[in-house]
Formats: C-alpha cells, sequence, structure tokens
C-alpha cells in the first residue's frame, strides 16, 4: 500500500519484510536510500530497535516510524527518541507531507 | 523488544502452554513448558497474569486491574509484565519462545535418603571439626582427589537428575558448560523449582551425597585424597551465592523470593533504595538466623583446617590481640570493598543513570551561561526543529516554512527585561536556549514568578483567551538567552489561526506551566503538551467545594491560580497553592474522595476527567510511578495494593 503511494508520488521504493531483511537493504543500498519507513510492529524485533540501529549505522538516513497501535498518549516514545512519526491510518497528502520535510521538494528530478 | 513499547503498544496474550508448580506461602512457580523458562509469582501477580488472557495492551490491563481494584504496586506490576515477557509467559501475537528438548533419564523415588543423607552431611562436618586431618598431598593425589571428586559431583547430578524424574520433573541438558567440571555442570534441574519443598531438598541433598560419601571414605582409609575433596565439599557447601545451605535455607522462608524482587528489568526500578526495599521486605529471620549460623561455623572450620595445616593452634591465634588487632583491619577493609564492588555491579545501571542526569543537568547549564548556542543556519535543521516542537509540530510543511521564513535570530543578555506586563508585544519569541521567568503583577503591586520559560517555550504572546484571563505577562531572562523572534502578525495569522486561540493557549500557558510542576519534572515535552491539551480550566469562587469527602470525585485537579484548603471532617489538613494537585487517590483507588478540598478566594485549577486521566496516566509508567509515590506519602502507606478499608 505503501509502496504504491510513494510510487504515485513518483519516489523509487525498496521494502523489507522484517528487521533483519532491512538491515540487509541498507547495507546492499545505502548511497541510494534516503528515507526509512518503519512500521513499529515487525515480526523479529520492533521498530524503535531496528531504527535505533540504522541511525548509528547511517547517521544521514532520515526516519519516520509508522504505527497504528500509537496514540496521541503513547506518542512520547518515538518523539523522546528523536524520530518523526506517522500514526496508520495516513492520507496521501499527509504522506506526501512526511516525505517532502524529511527529503525536500518531492518534485525534484530523479528522486530516489 | 524495546521496553517503552512493550509496556505501551505490544499487546500480550497469556501463553496457554504454561504449569502450575508447587504452591508454597501463597507462592509458585510457572513454567513456560515449551521454552523451559520459569517465573516465581505471588498469588496476587498471577491474578495479574490472568488479566492478560486474551491479547490485551499494558495499559488496557493496568486500566481493568485499576478498576476491578487488583492492582500490584506499580513497579511491582511493571516488573512482572517485563520479565514474564521475557520468560515467554507473555507473548506478542504468535510469538513464542523456542522450544528446548529434555533429556530423558531413568526416575528414581528414594524419599528414604533424606535423613541418611542429613546424617552424613553432620558427620562429615563434626570429623573435620574435630579430628582435624593432614591436608598435605602430592601433585599425583591432588589430580586423583579432583578426579576423583569430580566423579562424585557427576553422580550427584545424575542422583539429582534421577530423583526430580522420580518427583515428575523433567531433566534438561545444561545450555552451555560451566567453567569447573563442565560434564558435571551439563545437566539443567531447574525444573525442581515446581515441586514440594521436602522433594526440593532431596534433589539438593541428592547432589552432594555422593561427595560427602566419598569424602568419609577418604577420611577413614584414602588420607592422601582428602585436601581436593573437601576443597569441593566446602564449595558445595559454601555459605554465600548458590551454595546449598542457601538454597535449602530458602525452602523454609515465609517470605520466598519472587522473580519481581531482585535482578530488575524494568528500568526504573534499577535504582539502589529498590534494591534495599525488595531485601528488607521479604526478610525472615529465620532464614537469616541459619545463613548467619552456617556461615560462622564454616568460617570456623575453614580457619581450623587452615591453622591445623600451618601448625598453629586455633585457641593461639583465637587468644592473640596483636593478630586480630591487624587481620581484623585487613578483614573490614576487604569486606568493605567486596560490598562497594557488589553494589557497584547491582547498581551499575541505576548509577549510570543518576551519572547521565547529573551530567546533562549541569552540561544545559553549563551552555546556557557560555552563550554556546548556535543558530541553525539551513532550512533543513530549522523544519527538524519546528517538526519537534509539540506546537509548530502540528502544523504542515507549508505553514512551518512560513513560520520559519519570519524567524530572525536575537540573542539576549542575562536579566533583561524581553516584554513588559499587560503590554502587547509586536513579536513572539521561541526560545532555543537559556532560561527566562514570566512575572505578574500581585494585588500589592509586587513582581510574583507565574512561569519559569524554557527552550520550547513562547514569550511575548498575544491574548489568547477570550475572557481575558490570560495576563500579558512581564518576561525577563535568567540567563543569557537564545530566541527565535517572529512578528506576532505572523504567528496569529499562520498558528493562531490554524489551530485555534485555545489549542495554542494549551501549548503556550498550560504547558509551560505543567514543565515546571516537581510531578512533570521528569515527562517527556510530548507527554506534557498531551496533558496540557487534556486539562481544562475550572473556575471556583470563594468557598466554593471542588470536591465533597466521601463524595464521587470523578476528576483529577492541580491549582493553577489561587488557594485551596484541604479539609477532612471539617478540620483544616493544609493549603494548596499553585501547582499542587489532588483528587488522584480516589482515582487510583477507583473510590471516593478522602478529603474535602475547598477554594479560599478565587480559584482556577486545571482539571481532568477520570477516562483521560487514566488512559494518560496508563500510557505513561513514568507518570503513573510518581502518583503512586506521592499519593502513597499523603495516605502515610502503600497505595497498593488496595486495604480492604480503602473505599
Amino acid at each position: 500500500m505503501i509502496i504504491a503511494l510513494l510510487a504515485r508520488l513518483g519516489w523509487k521504493t525498496r521494502q523489507a519484510a522484517d528487521g533483519a531483511e532491512a538491515v540487509g537493504v541498507m547495507k546492499a543500498g545505502h548511497a541510494e536510500i534516503g528515507l526509512a519507513l518503519v512500521d513499529v510492529i515487525l515480526p523479529d524485533t520492533d521498530g524503535m530497535s531496528l531504527a535505533r540501529q540504522l541511525r548509528d549505522e547511517y547517521p544521514r538516513l532520515a526516519i519516520v516510524l509508522l504505527s497504528g497501535q500509537l496514540n496521541d498518549e503513547s506518542r512520547w516514545i518515538v518523539s523522546d527518541e528523536g524520530f518523526r512519526f506517522l500514526p496508520k491510518p495516513f492520507s496521501l497528502p499527509q504522506l506526501r507531507d512526511v516525505v517532502a520535510e524529511m527529503l525536500g521538494d518531492p518534485d525534484a528530478p530523479d528522486p530516489v | 523488544m524495546d521496553q517503552n513499547l512493550l509496556l505501551t503498544v505490544e499487546k500480550l496474550t497469556l501463553n496457554p502452554d504454561i504449569q502450575r508448580g508447587w504452591v508454597a506461602n501463597k507462592t509458585f512457580v510457572i513454567k513456560n513448558v515449551p521454552a523451559q523458562t520459569y517465573l516465581t509469582i505471588s498469588a496476587a501477580q498471577a491474578v495479574v497474569l490472568q488479566t492478560f488472557a486474551e491479547p490485551v495492551t499494558v495499559p488496557d490491563a493496568f486500566a481493568r486491574l485499576l478498576r476491578g481494584r487488583d492492582c500490584l504496586p506499580l513497579r511491582e506490576f511493571y516488573e512482572l509484565v517485563v520479565k514474564a515477557h521475557q520468560a515467554g509467559i507473555l507473548c506478542a501475537g504468535t510469538v513464542r519462545k523456542p522450544v528446548r528438548k529434555t533429556v530423558r533419564w531413568p526416575a528414581l523415588r528414594a524419599g528414604y535418603i533424606l535423613w541418611p543423607a542429613w546424617v552424613l552431611v553432620a558427620a562429615v562436618f563434626v570429623w573435620l571439626a574435630v579430628r582435624v586431618p593432614v591436608l598435605r598431598a602430592d601433585l599425583t593425589s591432588l589430580f586423583i582427589g579432583a578426579g576423583a571428586s569430580l566423579v562424585a559431583l557427576i553422580l550427584g547430578q545424575m542422583l539429582a537428575a534421577a530423583l526430580l524424574a522420580g518427583a515428575g520433573g523433567e531433566v534438561y541438558p545444561k545450555k552451555r558448560m560451566a567453567t569447573f567440571a563442565g560434564l558435571h555442570l551439563r545437566l539443567d534441574l531447574r525444573d525442581s523449582c515446581l515441586l514440594r519443598p521436602g522433594e526440593r531438598a532431596l534433589i539438593a541433598l541428592g547432589e552432594s551425597l555422593p561427595l560427602t560419601v566419598a569424602l568419609i571414605a577418604g577420611l577413614c582409609q584414602l588420607h592422601e585424597l582428602v585436601l581436593p575433596m573437601a576443597a569441593v565439599w566446602l564449595l558445595l557447601w559454601r555459605p554465600w551465592g548458590a551454595g546449598l545451605p542457601r538454597r535449602l535455607a530458602g525452602l523454609i522462608s515465609r517470605y520466598p523470593q519472587l522473580d519481581t524482587d531482585s535482578r530488575f528489568l524494568f528500568l526504573p526500578n534499577q535504582r539502589p533504595q529498590h534494591h534495599w526495599r525488595a531485601a528488607w521486605l521479604r526478610w525472615d529471620w529465620r532464614v537469616c538466623l541459619i545463613e548467619l549460623v552456617w556461615a560462622a561455623a564454616w568460617t570456623l572450620l575453614v580457619a581450623r583446617l587452615v591453622f591445623g595445616e600451618m601448625g598453629v593452634s586455633f585457641m593461639d591465634v583465637a587468644d592473640d590481640w596483636d593478630y586480630w588487632s591487624v587481620s581484623l583491619q585487613a578483614l573490614g577493609a576487604a569486606l568493605l570493598v567486596t560490598i562497594m564492588v557488589i553494589m557497584v555491579r547491582r547498581w551499575q545501571d541505576g548509577l549510570r543513570q543518576m551519572q547521565r542526569s547529573v551530567r546533562q543537568r549541569f552540561a544545559r547549564m553549563w551552555r546556557h551561561w557560555r552563550q554556546e548556542y548556535v543558530f541553525p543556519d539551513n532550512e533543513a535543521a530549522l523544519l527538524r526543529l519546528a517538526s519537534a516542537h509539540p506546537l509548530l509540530g502540528q502544523l504542515n510543511p507549508y505553514e512551518q516554512a512560513v513560520i520559519l521564513r519570519s524567524w530572525r535570530p536575537v540573542t539576549f543578555h542575562a536579566w533583561q527585561k524581553l516584554t513588559e506586563a499587560e503590554q502587547e508585544s509586536d513579536h513572539v519569541g521561541l526560545i532555543l536556549s537559556g532560561r527566562a521567568t514570566a512575572n505578574r503583577m500581585g494585588k500589592n503591586g509586587r513582581r510574583m514568578r507565574a512561569l519559569l520559560l524554557e527552550e520550547g517555550d513562547f514569550f511575548g504572546l498575544p491574548h489568547l483567551r477570550p475572557d481575558g484571563t490570560d495576563a500579558l505577562l512581564e518576561v525577563r531572562t535568567r540567563t543569557p538567552l537564545a530566541a527565535m523572534m517572529m512578528p506576532a502578525e505572523v504567528f496569529k495569522r499562520v498558528i493562531v489561526a490554524r489551530l485555534g486561540a485555545e489549542g495554542v493557549y494549551d501549548l503556550t500557558h498550560k504547558y509551560a506551566f505543567l514543565r515546571m510542576l516537581p510531578l512533570c519534572a521528569n515527562w517527556h515535552t510530548h507527554a506534557v503538551a498531551r496533558f496540557a491539551r487534556l486539562a481544562q480550566i475550572a473556575g471556583y469562587g470563594d468557598d466554593d467545594p471542588v470536591i465533597q469527602e466521601k463524595g464521587d470525585s470523578g476528576w483529577f485537579y492541580i491549582v493553577y491560580d489561587g488557594i485551596a484548603q484541604v479539609r477532612s471532617c471539617g478540620k483544616f489538613i493544609n493549603r494548596l497553592k499553585a501547582g499542587d494537585f489532588f483528587g488522584e487517590i480516589s482515582l487510583l483507588q477507583n473510590g471516593s474522595a478522602i478529603a474535602d478540598v475547598i477554594a479560599q478566594g478565587q480559584l482556577r485549577c486545571l482539571q481532568i476527567d477520570r477516562t483521560s486521566f487514566l488512559r494518560f496516566m496508563t500510557h505513561n509508567h513514568h507518570v503513573a510511578l510518581r502518583l503512586e509515590k506521592i499519593s502513597s506519602q499523603r495516605l502515610g502507606y502503600p497505595i497498593f495494593p488496595l486495604r480492604p478499608g480503602d473505599f
């Protein structure tokens, strides 16, 4: 779903099913990846741990955490770590705004 | 798993594959059968775990327990959840701990060896004490003796495993080889914790029985093998660590050690005082006496053996004051160093946390006064700054961009006046570094501190409340201050128009007010912001009752402005001023108010209804812990668990 939305916005995407695969994807293509959208609940680990690991390994990588479980009361968990957070479900304009904020102008040439 | 996520977001379910052990003193062990993990819990903790019979998040379970008045002390509750999750007893979704294989082992029912085993142990002890054996041995004898000890330990393990299997327990392979006698320690006999105390004692004694028999044989006939065997036997019966006497003494304790009482995983528990507290609550004089007596006897026995080997009479040494004057000092110093090492090892996480917070506080103060703040110089950094702010983060990127374009970095000196009282400023500032105070004029014309402004707070705000209750405050810096200034017109046009005056008031005035309260000192900024959004302002006239004793109080209150009196049965108890709070005890106890609260003069309170308050508190464990602590202090006894008379 998110892949399709991002494709509609003109971004190239790569996806991973779990934390271990995400680390592998980042290792293989970190030069081309500018933003990681990480779900808070993952099959093998949790989004926070993965986001911390990615931030440690790739300090320039922008990271946005996605969750349908985190609400206004528990948002402090991700804010405390300084991550950007996007609650699910979200609309196309919301996703566009967050991606634009993290990566810059979506109409810039050759987006990655 | 991140602990905050686990305690907030994750839906947990009670693992169906669990087995309950023998109940003693309302305490028992539950076992995750496939993963062979164990958790010692009390009956009250079992009630808490039952709340997770169907998938539920920790905040929801906590709210249910509060409603049912079954809540444990919160540190224990969170520790239990974290430990139960680690043991796989509470599972997230379908994730289960991996299955470990069992070892097939022949069963042996031999309850009759219990008393003979005790007699043999006593015989060995008396023999060693009375007839001090010759402990000299050549290298070959040492090797043979060590080998014999190892064989005896292996036999002991096999015997204990057979006794465990005979009592209905399961034997597992040890996860990893231990340092000494790896072969001996390859069997995992932890399943014995599910059995009755008598069976557990039998298994523990069974472990040492072959070695005890071998040592008696050595004392009778094979004198050259006694030294290594006696050393291993004394190690097995050591009075510290996991020595057999401590394991056996623990079986008769009236307050068996729960898993939530030690080796804390819940981060706020990892502070020194919690270790002492748990140890004190579980202290049983009978166990303590047994351990002390055994420790003294064991130490004297070892001293006697060593002195005997050195050719010195034990009594000669005991009478020699010169010897004791030196050795007691050395012993005291060694004891002190040992205690310090143990304390540092146990409390290292808590000490690290404390050190970090002190360092951060001083670093911030240093940064303020050194004026080391560097303003962000690019739009991306400014956008990040705006996104992280509780108020500006609610604007979309385009509105944020408008704000950023209007920003102008300004630095102020310490003790400089930024805005005048009751005078609308033409610029609004966002503090990026430094501190300031916002003062209002009192009735007597003196300045009174209304707010303490820090990083993230605004100053120079326009009127935001239609009733005009938000006085324009005089703001004065307390340290050198770095701020982003924007025209008040842009602030009104973009922020106030988009978020509404009420929302802006919540995240500026209320937010700054809450942030300076001791109650909110350790809350995260977004938690404070959320609390500010939830809190409504209510006004009370002179002598108006805010809460009535024994009445239903569905609100949590913080005095915003004015003074309130607390009375119980018509008797004055306390006076509450701005920043003090009340009403939390009846909400936590799900009961009625315990005192009257009456306005003294004009009073304004921030108040939150029961549902919102409980929802907020259950999602913020640091808030819940703080409220529990304050409520307990006010009551004079722990608020949780509730007592039958608490209504």
